[in-house]
């Protein structure tokens, strides 16, 4: 069996990553690339494909520029042996769960660089990073009053002190429980 | 303004509930405000790990986020995402067309329910009467009322407490063939026809006494009474009915003692009624005839028409006393269920039977604790607007099964196997699981050995224990013996998380986080509590105020059918409930 061909992932800004096909294929997007472009894993190629055989493939992701990518592989990296279950339904549980120390760590970065790898996540098609991310954005968001919400996530507060009051009192149901 | 508003036009078309990749352009640097920015998508996956208190402050955070609060589409989306087990058909909690409502105050209550603290309080009424029969609670009242059948005594103390006790006897008219208690009435049908009634005022002093209403009498025998919910209502409203061996139905102003209703439902003995008071009046008779009567019970001027003439295949004359019946009267349909069957009947006709597996009978069945079965369904709430019923069946299984299903076979929603079941020796006499009641959220269920333990009402997995045994002391202290005795009942408020748990002359009080903490020490919750409280005692006055009366009056009956079986009849020193068994059974026979 001939060896494996080499994916190359080609980030925003021109760099190149070589990646294992199991960690790209953590990206459902890149998977279903890669499920057009080659055989199944484990499959003999084509005979008349051998010359190509050693080109490696390339995949282009205009929307992730390297800093982000780089985050991105490491992630898939680390569970490229796990298999994260296909079905979400049977999750309710795992909402409440706190989010898994390692991913904890590792989406511990400056709210930019968290941006744009929820965003990348969600280009790449990556469920469980984006969960995760989403996870970390909804525990900065826990707890905070509205005026420091605005403050942490540098968002304007446009209501007039009007609105606000008649917003408050709309919501005087759920307060009243 | 603008700005936002034309944003909002380009976020909000509903976008998938999963994240699908999006094209975005090439973005290199974070804007300031990136996370006000973000497609909506991405936000109802972070909004969904949000908790409550923190999903309410998101409205006040600005303008765009305001807007998609006010989003049902997104709401419902989020919600998907967060309870992904609950399906389509679900019970909302606060009855409400609105996603974010509902998601907030589910939430809410599943923490109560789930986590909160509980506090446990059990004390025994021995002192007053000998066991509860039919009983009352009102949670934000803090007032529990207990009737003895046996000995006609009444009992009233605080339910939190079991302090304050005070017992009444209420001496039930020799003859008695018929009779049915209410929050607030008592009301007795004798042999010759004559009924009599007795108010029971929130103090729960029997005031001016039982009285016989007059003039008007029925012609034969007393054989069903049912005082309707929200018995009290102002004067020339139907409160309670009564029917007769020859088929006539009276309605009556308990207020007055006056007969404002005469209906001649049916040729044979009428085994069953039940009414919610305002429209409508549903009628078992002893030839198996069901009829479902139309009217405004809440007029001066009464009208009435007997618009739906089912007869029910299944019940003859031989099983129709031992036919239990519980009213959906916003879906409009009946259930009748026998030791082998359960039937749905709607009030257009069609019929729906349940289920059940070869060998499996049924033992008991309750319909949620709340007011839904008498709101008109209403198709536009969250979740469809179904009534979820607890079956029991004697082998201790639990089914979940929606009254207002539409296919002729009806398959539980959720069917489970509590532990306990495990955990107790087998029993001729009595199921291991012998009292069940549910809200929108869990099941409770009641052992043969007094223990309560609460289900998830979506997948029947076990969540908490309720209640524990209860100690010897008390035991030795009101029944004279140290064994456990069985859950005859449990009543519970599901905005509270609080309930009781009734085991012969015992009682256990149960609540889940700092509701009444809150109110006893003034702080906090004191606020809403009042304006609750106040909403509670005007609704006693004027509103349908009765969780309880259909499971009351199908375990009374339970009860006499036992004893009509000859079970249990020794040790019972009132013959009140034998006498009208009997004297059912002989009207069916002489048919």
């Amino acid at each position: 069996m001939s060896k494996e061909r080499q994916i190359v992932i080609i980030t925003s800004d021109g760099d190149r990553f070589t990646v294992e096909r199991k960690v790209a294929e953590k990206s459902i997007l890149i998977k279903n690339m890669l499920k057009n472009l080659l055989p199944p894993e484990g499959e003999e190629p084509d005979s008349d494909e051998d010359n190509e055989d050693n080109e490696p493939i390339e995949i282009p992701t205009q929307n992730v520029r390297s800093a982000v990518m780089k985050n991105i592989l490491e992630w898939c990296e680390h569970y490229k042996d796990y298999n994260f279950p296909d079905d979400e339904q049977d999750d309710d549980s795992k909402k409440s769960a706190p989010i898994d120390p390692w991913d904890s760590n590792f989406l511990n970065v400056d709210q930019e660089m968290l941006y744009e790898i929820i965003l990348a996540a969600n280009y790449l098609n990556i469920k469980p990073l984006l969960n995760a991310g989403c996870k970390v954005v909804a525990e900065m968001i826990r707890g905070k009053s509205p005026e420091e919400i605005r403050k942490t996530f540098n968002i304007v507060n446009d209501f007039t002190p009007e609105e606000e009051a008649a917003i408050r009192r709309e919501n005087e149901w759920a307060e009243d429980r | 303004m603008d700005r936002y508003g034309e944003r909002m036009v380009e976020v909000v078309p509903t976008a998938p509930v999963v994240a699908s990749p999006v094209e975005l352009s090439p973005v290199a640097v974070a804007p300031s405000n990136w996370l006000a920015s973000l497609p909506t998508e991405l936000l109802i996956i972070i909004f969904s790990h949000l908790d409550p208190t923190s999903l309410r402050r998101i409205a006040l955070v600005c303008k765009s986020w305001y807007r998609l609060t006010c989003d049902n589409i997104v709401w419902r989306q989020i919600f998907r995402v967060r309870f992904p087990l609950v399906g389509e058909t679900f019970t909302s909690v606060i009855r409400t067309a609105f996603w974010r409502q509902e998601l907030i105050c589910r939430e809410t209550l599943i923490k109560t329910w789930y986590r909160g603290r509980a506090t446990r309080r059990t004390y025994t009424l021995a002192q007053a009467l000998g066991q509860v029969s039919d009983c009352y609670a009102d949670f934000l009242r803090d007032r529990f009322v207990a009737f003895d059948a046996n000995s006609g005594r009444l009992a009233e103390c605080r339910m939190a407490s079991g302090h304050g006790v005070s017992a009444e006897s209420c001496s039930i008219p020799g003859g008695t063939t018929a009779y049915s208690t209410g929050r607030h009435f008592f009301l007795f049908g004798r042999w010759d026809g004559a009924i009599f009634g007795s108010l029971v005022d929130h103090k729960n002093i029997l005031l001016n006494g039982l009285h016989q209403f007059q003039p008007d009498k029925h012609s034969s025998m007393v054989t069903a009474a049912h005082v309707c919910p929200g018995e009290l209502g102002k004067p020339g409203y139907v409160g309670a009915f009564t029917g007769d061996q020859q088929g006539n139905v009276f309605g009556w102003d308990l207020r007055e003692g006056k007969c404002l209703v005469k209906v001649a439902v049916n040729s044979s003995a009428i085994v069953k009624i039940s009414s919610d008071g305002r429209s409508n009046l549903v009628v078992l008779s002893a030839n198996g005839d069901l009829n479902h009567v139309t009217g405004s019970f809440q007029r001066r001027s009464q009208t009435t028409k007997i618009c739906t003439f089912l007869t029910t295949p299944s019940v003859n004359q031989a099983n129709s006393v031992s036919i239990n019946m519980l009213v959906d009267y916003g879906g409009g349909n009946v259930v009748l269920f026998d030791d082998l069957k359960l039937e749905i009947y709607s009030f257009v006709g069609s019929r729906h039977v349940l289920q059940l597996q070869p060998g499996e009978q049924i033992f008991r069945a309750s319909l949620e604790e709340n007011q839904h079965r008498y709101q008109k369904k209403d198709d536009k709430l969250v979740g469809g607007d179904p009534l979820f019923m607890a079956v029991l069946l004697r082998s201790g299984t639990v089914l979940v099964v929606n009254v207002r299903e539409t296919e002729y076979h009806v398959i539980p929603a959720t069917r489970f196997v509590p532990q306990m079941v495990g955990q107790l020796p087998p029993d001729d006499t009595l199921p291991p699981v012998c009292a069940v009641t549910l809200n929108a959220l869990v099941i409770l269920v009641g052992s043969r050995d007094g223990r309560v333990e609460m289900y998830d009402i979506v997948t029947g997995d076990f969540c908490r224990k309720v209640s524990e045994r209860v100690g010897k002391r008390i035991l030795a202290n009101s029944i004279g013996r140290a064994e456990s005795i069985p859950v005859s009942r449990i009543l519970i408020d599901e905005k509270l998380a609080a309930g009781v748990v009734v085991l012969g002359p015992i009682v256990q009080f149960f609540k889940f986080g700092d509701f009444y903490k809150e109110l006893e020490n003034g702080r906090g919750g004191r606020k809403s509590y009042s304006k609750e409280k106040k909403r509670s005692v005007d609704e006693v006055q004027t509103r349908i105020d009765d969780y309880e009366y259909q499971r009351d009056q199908r375990d009374r009956e339970y009860d006499m059918f036992i004893k009509y079986n000859g079970e249990g009849a020794g040790d019972d020193p009132e013959e009140e409930q034998l006498e009208l068994a009997l004297a059912l059974s002989a009207s069916i026979q002489d048919r």
